[in-house]
Order: C-alpha cells, then structure tokens, then sequence
C-alpha cells in the first residue's frame, strides 16, 4: 500500500490545487488581522491566534475544500480513466480504497497543522506572544494553551476524515466529479441548517462534531471524556469506507 | 509437457443491460507470440480486454494469465502484465517520467533504472521532463508502450498503437514489438489498421457483435484452393465472355474497367492461353495477394462488404 500512497502524494504534490487550498486556508487565517485592525480589536495574541478562526475553518471552509478534493481525486480520475490505471497492477480494489483513505486523512492533518502553524505564525508575529490563553472566559497556563491548540487542531482530522469517507463513497457510486460535489455539498450545508433546528438531532449530525475545541475544553477542565466525543465520527468513517469498498469492488470500470 | 499459455481465455461471456456483448469466447495466447484481435467497431474488443485485466466482471468463463486464474488469483496474474487500453490516459499535470513513477511504485521489484530503460526504449527519452498534457497524441503513444514495459511484462495488451504515429513511428513500432516478442513478451493487439497488423501478428481472432467468428495462423487462414489475377484489357466484355465456360474460372467481375477473376490454384497458364487462343490483347495480368484486409471484410461484413 505505500506505493499507492506514494503516488497520492506524487500527484498532490505537483498539482496546482494543493497550493491553491493551502493558500485559501492562509488567507482565511488571515481575517482576524483585518477584524483587529478595521473593528479595533485588540485582544488577540499569539497563544489565541490560532483558534480564532478555527470554529469556522473546520465547520465551512476545510469541508468545502475537501469535498472538491475527494471528488477530483475520485469521481474525476475514475471517468478520465486514471482510476483504472492503479487497477492494473498487482493491488486489489480495497487496498486502491484504503490508500486514498490514508492519504485523505494525511492531507486533512497537513490542512490542520498548516493552519495551527499560520495561526502561531502569524499571531505572534503581528500581536506578540501575549501573557496568557483564554478560552470561553477561562484563562489557562501557556502550557495548556498550546496542549488545547494542539489537541482541537489534531482531533478535528477525524470528523472531517469521516466526511471525506461519506464523500468517497459518493464519488464511487456517481461518475460525475461536479454532481458529487454538488450532492456533498447539498448534505453538507443541510446537516448544518439542520443542527441550527433541533438539539435532539444533533447528536446524529456529522456537522455538529467538527468543531472539537468544546470537546478538548471540556477534556481540559474534566468535565467529560473525548473518546465519547469522537465515538460517532468514527463509527461513520467505518460504515462509509466499508460501503465504499464494497461498491468499488463490484463496480465495472468503463471509462 | 505442453506450455501453459500465457493467456487462456475460457468461455467469457459478458452483458449490458441485456444485451449481449461477449458470447462464450475463447482464444488462448502464447508466449512469445503476437495476436491481432480484429472486429468492427463495437464488437467487443476493448470488453474483452477490460474483462481480461480485471477491470469488468464477467458474467461467465473463466481467465487465465500465466496459469493464475484472474478473478480467484489476481494480483499474481496482473503482476506481469502491460496494458494500454483505448487512448492511453495520463495525469496531464506530470511529467512522462513521473507518470512512469507512478507504474514503478507499484513494483517495488522493479529497479528505478527500468524507468529510463523503457523511456530509451520507445524514442521518449528526451521528453521524459515534459509535462504529458503538452504532449501529442503519437507521444502519449509511445509513453503508453513505455508504462506498459515498466514492469518487466511477458504479456502486452494494446489496444490501436498505431493510432496518432507518423510512418516512421509505426515503424519504430513493428521493430519495436518485434524485437520484444522475440524476447518471449506475448502481445495482444487490437487495430483498425489491418495491413500492420498483417506484417506484425502471428496469429489473428476476428469478433463480430460479441462471437468469435474465428482465430487463427494468418498464413493458414489466408490461404486458399484459388488464386485471384486481375486482367488488364482494352476489351473487358469480350474477355469475360472467352471466359464464360473455362472451366478453370470460379468467379469472375468487373471492376473499374480491369476483370478480376478466381481461379483454381495453378490455373493462371491456362487463363493466358485461352485469352490468346480467343485473341484478346492482355495489357497485363496481375496475380492479386490474398490480403488480411480482403479476408476480415469477408468474414466480418460477408456480402455487405462487396
């Protein structure tokens, strides 16, 4: 399987898309210099930088871009005969599966650390490290901090991960990179009205797990465990990556 | 002790939504050998090499690649096998050496070396840095053959090689596939241009709406009880009428003012004696080769083609 994961990023690496993401992760990153700047705030430093924008990062911007990413990487290499090309050689159809699955969470923790890296860089560069880091009124030893950063940054891969599978999984069944992109985009923004609706149902909704920061807090303070946090995302993530291997083992290869 | 073919198709059989693409065919390749399989378009070719790498799942038969069955064996029965499927395909973001990497990478016995072995070996050497969307169709040719080659392969599918080459690239092409099958590598070629595929196969299969309508040595399968001379005259008529009862004649018709006709193997001195005897002036009699193009129009259109 690393040779198929060797060439996922081999392909990643010298296409253009990549930079393009990193760059709108950057950019995005960015917005809370503008905020301080045009609306005078002034209570940013570089401890609390990075998870200024986080709740958005991973709730709209990262979904956004991976469902473009699965969708090309899957839908779009299966109907310009890509796909096929791996299916050639001596790898079965789940190992294909199972390599882009390793691959899509790599590349989700890059986006992640990227971002955190950015975040660090860019906040302390323009606000100064700062005294302290304080999270929903609560303030915490620069250790802490950087372990909460950290935590919210690393653990967020899995839900989004989870969404890749469901996306994945939609790629194999529709040959059409666009309509798979609309569809995952279609769940996506309904997931997340949905949540906004009913706090009954959103214990079932993917969306609702994607911000982590209340997860790792909560962990922090001792309230509640994060392994029951992720339990959900997981779980989803299986389902869809075996759905998805699965299908792609039955299905004929035309293109 | 018989060698095993290095393909041995059994039976396959495959349907799209009820229609019948591939009746029970069989046909078996070997080592070494170069295997034309020729059919009209949508017969069922590329079905049945896309079944044959795995790629479709076929309703019934069975494959076998170097004695492994491909669907209960199949990464053993790939692990020697190049292929260019239709037009060949790239990531038209990288370059033709990386495209190669790709093929390399899933080979971990294959040493890196290989990649600038086969890269030499079909003329793209010096574009091996070039992104492949840059390239023409007669180099995603040529780099299709390369990535075929990059595992070391004793089994070659390609499907048109021929299409988007110059004449010299096609005769690179023959030399090329020459010189590897006298290495043992088996080909199985599917092209629109039989007079190729005459000079380079051994051994031809003509499919026509999914059922194999024969296979074959080219030399046993074109040769015939007749021979066919072309008869140059001023005086077609007059010449068809002398030949009215010889009894030597098969068939005989006019085409485009010269008289083309059938006859008994052997037969030709006779022809020329009757048409003196009948003292018809013969610019020229010209013995006509029994061609691969004459003979698949035949078995695949029959009288439609005539």
């Amino acid at each position: 399987m690393s040779g198929l994961l060797k060439n996922e990023w081999l392909k990643l690496a010298n296409n253009k898309k990549l930079y393009f993401f990193l760059l709108a992760v950057a950019a995005f990153q960015f917005l809370p210099v503008f905020m301080t700047l045009f609306l005078k705030m002034r209570t940013l430093n570089g401890q609390v930088y990075p998870l200024t924008m986080f709740g958005v990062l991973v709730s709209f911007v990262l979904p956004l871009l991976l469902l473009i990413l699965v969708a090309e990487t899957v839908a779009e290499e299966h109907t310009a005969g890509l796909l096929a090309l791996s299916l050639l050689h001596p790898v079965t159809r789940g190992k294909v599966i199972a390599a882009k699955a390793v691959f899509f969470f790599t590349v989700i923790l890059v986006f992640l650390l990227f971002a955190m890296l950015f975040g660090y860089a860019v906040g302390t560069l323009l606000f100064g490290w700062g005294g302290g880091f304080m999270l929903r009124g609560t303030a915490f030893p620069t250790g802490k901090g950087v372990a909460i950063t950290f935590l919210s940054y690393v653990t967020a891969a899995l839900p989004q991960f989870a969404f890749c599978q469901l996306v994945m999984f939609l790629a194999v069944v529709i040959n059409s990179s666009a309509a798979v992109a609309g569809i995952a985009a279609g769940i996506f923004i309904f997931s997340s009205m949905l949540m906004l609706l009913s706090d009954e149902i959103k214990p079932f909704l993917l969306t609702s797990y994607f911000n982590t920061v209340p997860a790792v807090a909560d962990f922090a303070i001792g309230k509640t465990g994060v392994f029951a946090q992720f339990s959900f995302p997981a779980l989803y993530a299986l389902v869809f990556f075996l759905l998805t291997v699965l299908v792609f083992s039955k299905k004929d290869m035309l293109f | 002790m018989t060698a095993i073919p290095v393909l041995d198709v059994r039976q396959v059989s495959k349907k799209f939504w009820n229609k019948k693409v591939l009746q029970q065919i069989s046909l078996q390749v070997s080592r070494g050998e170069v295997f034309g399989f020729l059919g009209p378009n949508g017969a069922g070719k590329t079905t049945l090499i896309r079944i044959i790498l795995g790629l479709v799942r076929p309703d019934g038969g069975e494959i076998y690649i170097n004695g492994y069955q491909v669907r209960g064996a199949f990464t053993r029965a790939i692990a020697r096998v190049g292929a260019v499927v239709e037009t060949p395909r790239f990531f038209p973001y990288l370059t033709g050496r990386q495209n190669l990497q790709l093929v390399r990478n899933l080979h971990p016995d294959v040493p890196e070396e290989r990649i600038d072995e086969v890269l030499a070996l079909t003329g793209m050497a010096e574009h091996a840095h070039t992104k492949t969307g840059a390239y023409s169709l007669g180099m995603k040719q040529r780099l299709g053959i390369a990535r075929a080659l990059v595992n070391d392969p004793e089994l070659v599918f390609l499907d048109e090689p021929m299409n988007g080459l110059d004449p010299q690239g096609i005769i690179e092409m023959r030399a090329l596939i020459d010189r590897l099958s006298s290495r043992g590598i088996a080909f199985f070629i599917t092209s629109h241009l039989l007079h190729e595929v005459e000079q380079v196969c051994e051994t031809i299969a003509i499919i026509k709406n999914g059922r194999l309508l024969l296979a074959g040595k080219i030399d046993e399968l074109l040769a015939r009880d007749t021979e066919t001379v072309e008869i140059y005259t001023e005086h077609p008529d007059k010449a068809c009428l002398a030949l009215d009862n010889a009894p030597f004649v098969r068939k005989r018709r006019l085409e485009a003012g010269k008289l083309v006709v059938d006859l008994e193997r052997g037969s030709s001195m006779d022809l020329n004696r009757m048409l003196v005897a009948s003292n018809i002036p013969v610019r020229y009699l010209v013995p006509r080769k029994s061609s691969l193009e004459e003979f698949f129009l035949e078995q695949a259109y029959g009288e439609e083609s005539v």
